[in-house]
C-alpha cells in the first residue's frame, strides 16, 4: 500500500481547476446599481407627470399604480384573478410536461411515431402558437379550459424537443459504461436517460414557465370573466393606465417569484454542472 | 443474493485470471451505403492467463473492434474468441472491465457514487460497497475528493475514478482501448505506474490496445502488431521478456527495452506506410 501511495500521491500535483467566477457569482455592487436606476426612473416619471410633461391619462403615474396595487390587495379582490390565471398557467404546464415528455420519449423510441410527429412538431415549433388561441376558445368556451389549452399548446412543443432531443443527444458512451459494468435496461434509463434528459428539460424550464403564462393570459384577455388576463382587458375597456399597469406588475413579480424558485431547484439539481 | 456467490465476487483470487484466445477471426461490417468491409481477417494469437498483451496497429486496422469483440459488445462474423475455452457469447460484465479512451464517467454523479456505480449494479449489499468504494478511493488517493463532480477533476483525476471504478468489480480480465491517449505525457507516465501497481501484476488477464509504442513494451508480456486495414491479421507477437515488478523510471535503461521498442517500430513502420499506400 505504502508503494501505491507514493506513486499516486505524486499525480494530485495535476490538481483541481481553480474556482472560477461564474456568472452567477453574487457581486454586491451591481445589484444595488441595478435597483438604483430602477428607482431613479421611477422618480423621473413620477417627477415628469408632477411637472406635468407626461399625461397620467395614458401612461398613469408610479404612485397611481402603488395605490391601485394596494387598492387591489387590501379590497381582495385581486385573488380571484391571480388564482384563476396561476390555476391555469399551472395546469397547463402540468399537463404540456406530462404529454410533451411522454410524446417526445415515443418519438425518440420508436422511429414510426417520430415520422408522424415530427414535421407536424416542427412546423407547430416555427409558427407562433398564440395564434390559434382564438379557434381554442371557439371550440372550448370561455371557462378554465379554454385557458388551460392555450398554456398546454404553448409549453407541449416545448418540452416536446427537449425530451425529443434529449434523449437523441444521450451520450452512448455512457450507456456503453453502465452495460459494460452489468446495467440492464432500467439501469440505463435510471443513470443515463432520465439525469440526461432532466438536464435539457431543466434548461427549458424558463422558458416553459413564461409561456404557461403567456398562454393563460392571452387566453383569459380574449374571453373570460376572471384572471390577469381579464383584468388587462378590463382596464383597457375603462381606459384605465393605473390599473393596467397594476397589472403588468403583478405578473411580472408572480413570474420572477416563480423563476427564483426554479434557479433554487436548478442550482441544486444541476449541482454536478458546476466547474468549482 | 445468497452469501456464498457475494463471496465468489469479492475474494479475488476464486475467480482466476483467464486465458485468451482468437481462433481465425474475421469481422465484417456494413457501412452506409451497403458495401461490406471487412475489418480484421482470420486473426489468430492466444493471451496467457494472468498475462499483459498490447495490441499495436496503423490507425483504422481493427484494433477496437477486437476489444470489443472480446468484451463480447460485438460478434465475429467468422472464428471465435474464447475466454478459458468458452467462446464469448454476450456481455459478461462480472468477467471482463473496461476502461475506454474517454473517461465514460457520469458527470451527475460523484466521485464515489461513480465508484460505486458497477457495485451497486451488481445489488451488492450496502456497507460490503461502502468499504470497496472507500478502499478504492484510498488507493487511487482520491478519498478527498470523494464528493466532488467529474467535471470538477482535471485529467488525470478523472482518469484514476475511471480506473477504480472498473477495478472495484475486481474483473479477472481487464480490457482497455487506448486507455491514457487523452492525457498529458507526465500525467500519463504516472498512469501508467499506477496501472501497473493497482492492477496486480499477474492477477489478472490484461489486453489492451494503444498506438504508443514504449507504452506497450513497458507494460506488457507480449505485443501483437497488426497489420494495416482493411482486412488486416496479426503481422506479428513479440515476447517482451522484461522481468516483473517492472520499475517505469528505469525501464528505459533496461537494453531489452531498446530491442524490443525498436523491433515494434520497425514491424509497424512497414504498415504505416502500406496505410498510406507508399
Amino acid at each position: 500500500m505504502a508503494g501505491n501511495e507514493s506513486a499516486l500521491g505524486t499525480t494530485t500535483e495535476t490538481g483541481t481547476r481553480a474556482p472560477q467566477r461564474g456568472p452567477r457569482s453574487f457581486r454586491p455592487g451591481i445589484g444595488v446599481a441595478r435597483w438604483l436606476v430602477l428607482l431613479a426612473l421611477l422618480a423621473l416619471w413620477q417627477l415628469g407627470v408632477e411637472a406635468g410633461a407626461i399625461d397620467p391619462y395614458f401612461y398613469s403615474s408610479p404612485r397611481e399604480i402603488g395605490q391601485t396595487l394596494i387598492e387591489l390587495f387590501s379590497g381582495g379582490r385581486i385573488w380571484e384573478h391571480l388564482v384563476a390565471t396561476l390555476q391555469a398557467a399551472v395546469l397547463g404546464l402540468l399537463i404540456g410536461f406530462v404529454l410533451g415528455s411522454l410524446l417526445g420519449w415515443l418519438a425518440a423510441r420508436y422511429r414510426w411515431v417520430a415520422e408522424f410527429v415530427e414535421p407536424v412538431m416542427t412546423l407547430l415549433n416555427s409558427v407562433p402558437r398564440i395564434v390559434v388561441t382564438p379557434m381554442i376558445i371557439l371550440w372550448l368556451g370561455i371557462g378554465l379550459e379554454s385557458k388551460i389549452a392555450a398554456a398546454f399548446l404553448l409549453v407541449f412543443v416545448v418540452i416536446f424537443f427537449s425530451v425529443y432531443t434529449g434523449i437523441r443527444q444521450v451520450n452512448r458512451d455512457l450507456v456503453d459504461r453502465v452495460r459494460i459494468l452489468g446495467g440492464n435496461e432500467r439501469d440505463i434509463l435510471r443513470h443515463v436517460y432520465v439525469p440526461s434528459v432532466a438536464a435539457y428539460v431543466f434548461s427549458s424550464l424558463r422558458l416553459t414557465v413564461g409561456f404557461a403564462f403567456t398562454g393563460a393570459i392571452v387566453g383569459e384577455y380574449m374571453a373570460s370573466s376572471r384572471g390577469l388576463g381579464y383584468l388587462l382587458n378590463f382596464a383597457q375597456n375603462s381606459q384605465n393606465a393605473a390599473l393596467m399597469l397594476s397589472t403588468v406588475v403583478i405578473i411580472m413579480v408572480v413570474i420572477m417569484g416563480i423563476f427564483a424558485l426554479l434557479s433554487r431547484v436548478e442550482r441544486r439539481a444541476m449541482v454536478w454542472r458546476d466547474e468549482h | 443474493m445468497t452469501s456464498s456467490t457475494r463471496q465468489d465476487t469479492r475474494a479475488r483470487n476464486v475467480a482466476a485470471p483467464p486465458r485468451i484466445l482468437f481462433e481465425n477471426v474475421s469481422k465484417d461490417f456494413r457501412t452506409r451505403v451497403g458495401v461490406p468491409y471487412t475489418a480484421i481477417e482470420a486473426v489468430s494469437f492466444e493471451v496467457p492467463a494472468g498475462s499483459f498483451t498490447a495490441i499495436v496497429g496503423p490507425s483504422g486496422c481493427g484494433k477496437s473492434t477486437l476489444l470489443r469483440l472480446l468484451a463480447g459488445l460485438d460478434a465475429p462474423t467468422t472464428g471465435q474468441v474464447l475466454v478459458d475455452g468458452e467462446p464469448v457469447r454476450g456481455l459478461r460484465p462480472e468477467r471482463a472491465g473496461f476502461l475506454f479512451q474517454q473517461d465514460a464517467l457520469l458527470p451527475w454523479n460523484t466521485v464515489y457514487d461513480n465508484v460505486a456505480l458497477g457495485l451497486r449494479l451488481r445489488r451488492l449489499p450496502a456497507d460490503e460497497i461502502r468499504d470497496t468504494v472507500e478502499e478504492w478511493l484510498r488507493r487511487v488517493n482520491l478519498l478527498d475528493f470523494r464528493d466532488r463532480y467529474p467535471a470538477q477533476l482535471s485529467g488525470g483525476m478523472r482518469k484514476r475514478v475511471s480506473i477504480a471504478q472498473t477495478l472495484a468489480t475486481d474483473p479477472p480480465m481487464l480490457l482497455m482501448d487506448e486507455p491514457f491517449t487523452a492525457l498529458d505525457v507526465q500525467t500519463r507516465h504516472l498512469m501508467e505506474m499506477d496501472l501497473l501497481e493497482l492492477a496486480g501484476e499477474g492477477e489478472r488477464t490484461v489486453v489492451f490496445v494503444t498506438h504508443d509504442l514504449d507504452e506497450a513494451a513497458a507494460l506488457s508480456d507480449s505485443v501483437v502488431v497488426l497489420s494495416a486495414g482493411p482486412r488486416s491479421h496479426v503481422k506479428s507477437q513479440t515476447a517482451v521478456e522484461i522481468a516483473r515488478p517492472r520499475d517505469l523510471l528505469a525501464i528505459r535503461a533496461n537494453p531489452r527495452f531498446g530491442e524490443v521498442t525498436s523491433h515494434l517500430w520497425d514491424q509497424l513502420y512497414e504498415e504505416v506506410n502500406r496505410s498510406y499506400g507508399r
